[in-house]
């Protein structure tokens, strides 16, 4: 499957909120739709839930026009949204069955992601009595409960702890493999940088930057290493190798290449002259310094 | 409407599930219930409350004869103290001995003399009159007492209606009208808010992004709404039952008042049902109007306002049953819940005229159901500000 969107704009009165959001994401991949607070993320998902319309643009699901309620869609709103005083498992079932599943799927399905959350005993006790982390794991697990070919979650990680974040991300990891077309937005790029496949980044409304994650990475290497070292006082003879100044990152020196010089020769060089080698790499840029550098281009 | 009957369920079940519910059901009928034994309690208490009025509380009155068309014997025997001049009995008044005093100056003439005078009449008035007619009576060569005797046999009357008894159905119909207006105010309230809280904590973005707002709506409103009809009956239905235990105590019947034909009743409670449901789409299109649970107050006091003025033009026009202004009412849909049982119960109203009253109720219901509903859908439209009336009547004709 691949969802595609097309030049979406919308406005709340005077203020621009999409400006012409396109991207495009396929089943299998993780995609991350990255931003700030309040670039648009949400109003980009919103639209494509259908909860408003966009001024104008298009979404297309496998080159047809997407319609949200036809489609089997699980959404995580950015606000939660469940009732705070009703009991648990009778609202995944009632979701769940809003949904169209019927009443057996639907509760097969709610106690089945109830024990995969760790969260069984609780589900007869009003969602309110839970943690904030534990409601939370409650609102993502009602987007699974029919088992959709798409899923969309604004913002899945926040207020989680890093066990319950590597527990999402194991099942999304889990959910990609039955070739679920997943899409999620977040603003903490370090937490989902290993985990997504293809990215989109979104500032002021705009993407500024999208595609597979690996290749943007390897574009804007930009002909750098990264080498690590145990050997002291090299940075003088590294600064001879290095086309500009070598900026030292812990216990490592990132270098970047002489217009005559390859990897391999930089490396002979290195070992020539006794230097230690840990690690020696292409330098890869983290997703928040690629991030700030597209925001900054803009 | 794929998923009313999920949202039905889910939402009446949700009510029956609450303990406050449940509690507060259970109180109002302890209480609905306990309200009967008042007048079995008064009268353990005061026995004579509910019988004669009790003599012995009453202060003594006083009277100057002035005139010789009486004696002083026709009063003292009525049971006033007999004084020689005005002076001792404005002293005994002045003292508070005497709560009242009469100064009798002729046959047609009497002072009434007070400290503070009470409310309505005193009974010097009735006996007066009774004593200056026996006078005059007497002075014609009647004999009184035979007069009297003659006027006690009581006159025969009888009735024959063939239309409505608008008499007799006076205090059911003020039932009726009471009801329907409790009923709508009660549960409207309850509806609103919790149209408006699902928006303000935003659930309604889960709702709507998986199944359709008519549903959601629809379902929301019927499943409240029913339950609100249980727990009114249980309060009447307890009611009842205390009033039949204490039955003896009221001193009067109930079923004197309370008759109804089958057919007035089957009148009322379609125009109640229908118009309730009509009256509640109303107040959830009101609770979707707004962002937050405070702002709810304000938006349906619009909808209080007509169900008020619709209360008032029941009840002050019930006397006058066939004017234009009660009949006018009992085909807008929105007074002719309350209005057409009470012309039908008060007066002659034809079947066609009641089907189509009811013809217009239904169909305006189902109208500001789906209306509701689109309100209800533009509600996630505008986090954060309220709908402008004017941006709810545009939205209802866009496609969506």
């Amino acid at each position: 499957m691949q969802l595609e969107l097309r030049k979406l704009t919308k406005s709340f009165g005077d203020v621009h909120v999409l400006k012409d959001i396109s991207f495009t994401t396929t089943s299998g991949r993780a995609m991350g739709f990255l931003g700030r607070n309040g670039s648009g993320k949400t109003t980009t998902m919103r639209c494509l839930m259908n909860v408003f319309p966009p001024d104008s643009g298009e979404i297309f699901l496998n080159g047809k026009p997407f319609v949200a309620k036809s489609a089997s869609i699980g959404y995580l709103p950015e606000e939660r949204g469940m009732y705070a005083k009703e009991p648990i498992l009778d609202q995944l079932i009632y979701f769940a069955r809003l949904r169209g599943a019927d009443k057996k799927t639907a509760t097969d399905n709610a106690l089945f992601w109830l024990e995969r959350v760790e969260l069984s005993e609780y589900k007869n006790k009003k969602l309110e009595i839970l943690s904030k982390g534990n409601q939370q794991k409650i609102q993502i697990i009602q987007a699974f409960l029919t088992d959709p070919d798409i899923l969309i979650l604004d913002e899945p990680f926040s207020g989680l702890d890093p066990v319950n974040s590597q527990l999402f991300k194991d099942i999304i990891l889990d959910l990609l493999k039955e070739e679920k077309l997943i899409v999620f937005s977040s603003h903490q790029m370090a937490y989902v940088e290993e985990f997504c496949d293809d990215i989109a980044l979104i500032h002021d409304g705009s993407i500024v930057l999208s595609g597979d994650l690996k290749k943007i990475k390897r574009e804007r290497s930009w002909r750098q290493v990264l080498l690590e070292t145990p050997t002291e006082n090299v940075s003088q003879f590294l600064t001879t190798l290095s086309a500009e100044p070598p900026e030292k990152i812990k216990n490592s020196y990132r270098l970047k290449l002489q217009e005559d010089m390859s990897k391999e020769d930089l490396l002979t060089a290195l070992l020539a002259q006794g230097v230690k080698v840990d690690s020696f790499n292409d330098y890869l840029p983290s997703l928040q310094q690629i991030f700030l550098e597209s925001v900054g281009e803009q | 409407m794929k998923r009313f009957g999920t949202v039905f369920s889910f939402e009446a079940k949700s009510f029956l599930r609450k303990k406050s519910f449940l509690v507060t059901t259970l109180i109002l009928m302890l209480l609905f219930f306990s309200v009967s034994f008042i007048p079995r309690i008064i009268d353990i208490f005061f026995p004579e409350a509910f019988g004669s009025s009790n003599a012995s509380e009453e202060a003594e009155e006083g009277v100057v004869l002035l005139s010789d068309d009486f004696t002083e014997e026709d009063f003292s025997r009525l049971g006033y103290l007999i004084y020689p001049d005005e002076r001792s009995l404005r002293k005994d008044i002045e003292e508070e001995n005497l709560s009242s005093g009469y100064v009798v100056k002729g046959l047609h003439s009497y002072e009434l003399i007070f400290k503070d005078r009470p409310m309505g009449t005193v009974r010097f008035d009735e006996d007066f009159k009774t004593l200056r007619e026996d006078n005059i009576l007497s002075k014609m060569g009647v004999d009184t007492q035979a007069y009297r005797e003659a006027l006690q046999t009581p006159i025969e009357t009888h009735y024959d209606i063939f239309g409505s008894d608008g008499f007799s159905n006076y205090p059911v119909t003020y039932l009726f009208i009471f009801i329907f207006y409790f009923l709508v105010i009660f549960y409207g309230n309850v509806i609103s808010t919790s149209v408006a809280r699902e928006k303000s904590d935003r659930t309604m973005e889960l709702l709507i992004t998986s199944t359709d707002s008519n549903s959601l709506l629809f379902g929301k409103v019927l499943g409240a709404g029913i339950i609100g009809v249980l727990q009114f009956s249980l309060l009447i239905i307890a009611a009842l039952a205390g009033y039949y235990l204490n039955r003896d105590s009221f001193g009067f019947d109930i079923s004197q008042f309370v008759q109804v034909g089958t057919r007035e009743l089957i009148y009322f409670i379609l125009f109640t049902l229908i118009g309730y449901f009509l009256y509640l789409f109303l107040f959830a299109g009101m609770g979707s109007a707004v962002s937050k649970v405070e702002d709810v107050a304000s938006s349906t006091t619009p909808i209080t306002l007509i169900l008020v003025a619709t209360y008032m033009v029941a009840v002050f026009s019930m006397n006058m049953p066939d004017s234009a202004v009660f009949k006018a009412a009992s085909f807008i849909p929105f007074s002719s819940p309350m209005i057409m049982p009470s012309r039908a119960n008060l007066t002659s109203v034809s079947d066609a005229q009641v089907l189509l009253s009811l013809g217009i109720l239904i169909l305006t219901g189902i109208f500001l159901g789906v209306f509701a509903a689109r309100v209800y859908r533009m509600g996630t439209l505008n986090y954060g500000n309220r709908l402008s009336f004017k941006r709810m009547i545009s939205g209802l004709f866009k496609n969506q």
